[in-house]
């Protein structure tokens, strides 16, 4: 164990979130992301329109129409929302950026993390796609979650990563039960 | 397993003790209770049986005795199926009459431990230890029906097992900042906070639990006609209303005097519960425990460790805030999102007047600062909160309306004009601030609640940004304690970066431990 310092800092020397440079997801997963639009954006449709047909009487133009401006926009958008995921390692966090519109990000520290849980839906395992989700106290849901990382760069900074809480000796929290994470969703959000 | 409580075993084990057999009448309550809830409904079919029978009176006694002696038996073999022993390290537990199941609660483990005392036990000298750990749904580790001086014994003991690994894991950690913590509590048996029955009248009064109740009653009020009708026959009703001046004024003034009187009822509810809760209330500090002893029927003893408060809450609704007083709250960390367990996690001072919650505060952060510059949030806070929830819905819901040129229904575009005073005062009190240690954020519109924390317990923060918020280089800062949640809307992204910074930089070089 390496002896502790606590050197006082300048609010000049706190690192700053806007300095992190963060890496994009594997371009690959963005594509992989887009056969889940097919199923959260296309199949929902088909019901709907036959409402529309036969319950409301519209007309199959406007239909069709609707799918033709909808479904390639669904894609578009979906790209872009896989694009703009983000995340970044360091020293003492892993930091997430998501968002096309409404942009968010966030952070786990490692000393924070209550349990880490590797998950892959069907899609992901087919192409060697993993999900990292990151757990704290402070929630009852997934507090970070990394999709489209390679299955063996997931089980690397996993492995990594508890290796680091398990240095520090102010580890020895309870580990909450009431908090632990529901099933691995078969797919994305 | 040997069955008797006095019979020691062999040396190396230590022996399993029973409960008091007293503890057989807690077991008929609790029995009772469950039944109530759960097996009641499934009964119906019985009572069919029972209604269309010749000789109800038997039957009825029969059912009746029945009833009576299973509960009895059970409550008696629960009593007797109950062992209990204590190591140096953890508390076991067997129970179960048919379902056996083995307990091992650790000492380290242990979230809470309150000793309660249901007025049955108290000619006894009884209580029930009731041992909590993060994730017990309740109930599974409470040991019912032990001494009272046995009680304490436990309870100190696990609690100083508990500083002792505290202890061992500041030690082994950052010093300097634990140490302005932990020195300058005092530890004496005298209470840090009292409430007379004067106060807790006006706790009653000024705690928001009632509206919740409200709330819960809300899908009564469009029956509120039937329920009228229900107390008061017709003739009756045309008498009052004739009284009152008749007709439709007549009609409303006796409804607006049900309403409010549903509302003081409510409030004596209120008034009756905080009674009855927290009568002849004591707040101790030991060592490093708080202690909150009362209750008029059932005496309750409620310990927190002061490391446990993630945060301190002191909060007032519009009542409080015109009787001048505050309800500090103490929030613990709770487990999941069960609302119920979350208001079980909460430790409440009750009444306390403005001097009073500092002073508590005071003790329970000894190195907090006295003043914390605070910031406002930006304006268009309220444009978008009167957007959102008032301009929008009205809009769209009015919009069917006006098309077929009702235009009385435009009418309601008024109600976001009306709104705007209240939506501007909740805009005024809302601020933050934060210091190296601390953060305070401010609320409320007609009452007030201000959230003081230490920044190191912290889990977890989110920055985000509407498209909105980002041309004008705003963001929403959230901000998760186990605790719960806190949100700073509309605050200066520069800000907003600042206390993720900082945060982030303080609960990865602070070692002292959150939970």
């Amino acid at each position: 164990m390496t002896t502790f310092t606590n050197t006082q800092i300048t609010v000049d020397d706190i690192p700053a979130v806007s300095s992190v440079e963060f890496t994009d997801l594997h371009p690959k997963y963005c594509k992989v992301n887009l056969t889940d639009t097919i199923v959260w954006v296309t199949i929902p449709l088909i019901p709907l329109s036959l409402i529309l047909i036969k319950g409301i009487n519209i007309p199959l133009i406007w239909v069709i129409l609707l799918f033709v401006l909808l479904v390639p926009l669904a894609f578009v958008l979906s790209y872009y929302r896989a694009k703009a995921r983000r995340y970044a390692f360091r020293e003492h966090d892993i930091l997430f950026q998501q968002g096309l519109f409404w942009q968010k990000t966030t952070a786990v520290a490692f000393n924070r993390i209550q349990h880490i849980d590797l998950t892959h839906g069907p899609l992901e395992r087919k192409y060697q796609f993993s999900s990292l989700k990151f757990f704290t106290a402070g929630g009852s849901s997934v507090d970070l979650k990394i999709p489209g990382l390679p299955e063996d760069d997931a089980q690397r900074i996993r492995a990594l990563i508890l290796d680091k809480i398990n240095q520090n000796p102010n580890q020895d929290m309870p580990d909450q039960g009431s908090l632990q994470g529901k099933e691995a969703a078969p797919h994305d959000d | 397993m040997t069955t008797d409580s006095n019979v020691t075993a062999t040396t190396e084990q230590i022996q399993w003790k029973r409960l008091s057999p007293v503890a057989s009448v807690y077991y008929l309550f609790k029995t009772v209770k469950a039944f109530i809830g759960q097996a009641l409904p499934s009964l119906a079919p019985l009572v069919i049986v029972l209604l269309n029978s010749d000789d109800k009176a038997l039957i009825a006694t029969l059912a009746a005795v029945g009833f009576a002696t299973l509960l009895v038996v059970s409550s008696l073999l629960q009593y007797w199926f109950f062992q209990y022993q204590l190591g140096d390290n953890e508390i076991k537990i067997n129970q179960g009459v048919f379902k056996k199941q083995h307990r091992v609660i650790n000492f380290d483990r242990i979230q809470n431990i309150n000793i309660n005392q249901p007025i049955y036990f108290r000619p006894f000298k009884l209580v029930i230890l009731v041992i909590e750990t993060a994730g017990s749904k309740g109930g599974e580790g409470d040991l019912a029906g032990i001494g009272q001086p046995m009680a304490e014994d436990i309870r100190d003991q696990i609690l100083q097992r508990q500083s002792q690994i505290k202890a061992s894991q500041i030690e082994a950690g950052n010093d300097a900042a634990s140490t302005a913590a932990s020195t300058d509590t005092e530890s004496t048996d005298e209470p840090i906070a009292t409430a007379s029955t004067g106060d807790l009248i006006r706790y009653g009064l000024s705690n928001n639990g009632m509206y919740i109740l409200l709330a819960f009653m809300a899908p009564f009020f469009p029956k509120i006609e039937e329920i009228i009708n229900y107390f008061f026959s017709k003739a009756e009703l045309a008498a009052m209303t004739e009284a009152l001046g008749g007709n439709l004024i007549g009609s409303i003034i006796i409804v607006v005097i049900m309403i409010a009187s549903v509302f003081l009822l409510m409030m004596l509810i209120s008034v009756l519960g905080s009674i009855l809760k927290f009568h002849n209330y004591r707040l101790t500090l030991t060592d490093e425990t708080l202690k909150r002893k009362s209750g008029l029927i059932n005496t309750q003893e409620e310990s927190l460790n002061l490391s446990k408060i993630q945060a301190i809450a002191r909060q007032s609704n519009f009542i409080g805030h015109w009787l001048g007083r505050e309800n500090l709250i103490l929030r613990q960390a709770g487990g999941g999102g069960n609302k119920q367990q979350r208001r079980n996690n909460l430790f409440v001072v009750p009444a306390r007047i403005a001097e009073q919650s500092e002073q508590l505060i005071e003790t329970l952060y000894p190195d907090h600062p006295e003043q914390i510059e605070t910031h406002p949030i930006n304006r268009r806070y309220i444009f978008k909160t009167l957007l959102i929830t008032l301009i929008l819905p009205v809009l769209l819901i009015s919009a069917p309306f006006v098309i077929q040129q009702h235009f009385w229904v435009m009418s309601f575009y008024l109600l976001p004009v009306l709104c705007y005073p209240l939506v501007a005062k909740r805009w005024r009190n809302y601020r933050y601030g934060k210091t190296d240690e601390y953060g305070l954020i401010r609320s409320g519109f007609i009452g007030h609640k201000q959230v003081l924390f230490p920044l190191f317990k912290v889990q977890r923060a989110v920055i985000s940004q509407s498209p909105v918020q980002k041309r004008r280089n705003l963001a929403t800062l959230t901000i998760y304690l186990a605790s719960g949640k806190m949100r700073i809307p509309y605050m200066p992204i520069e800000h907003a970066r600042q206390w993720f910074d900082q945060i982030y930089a303080k609960i990865e070089t602070d070692s002292r431990p959150w939970f």
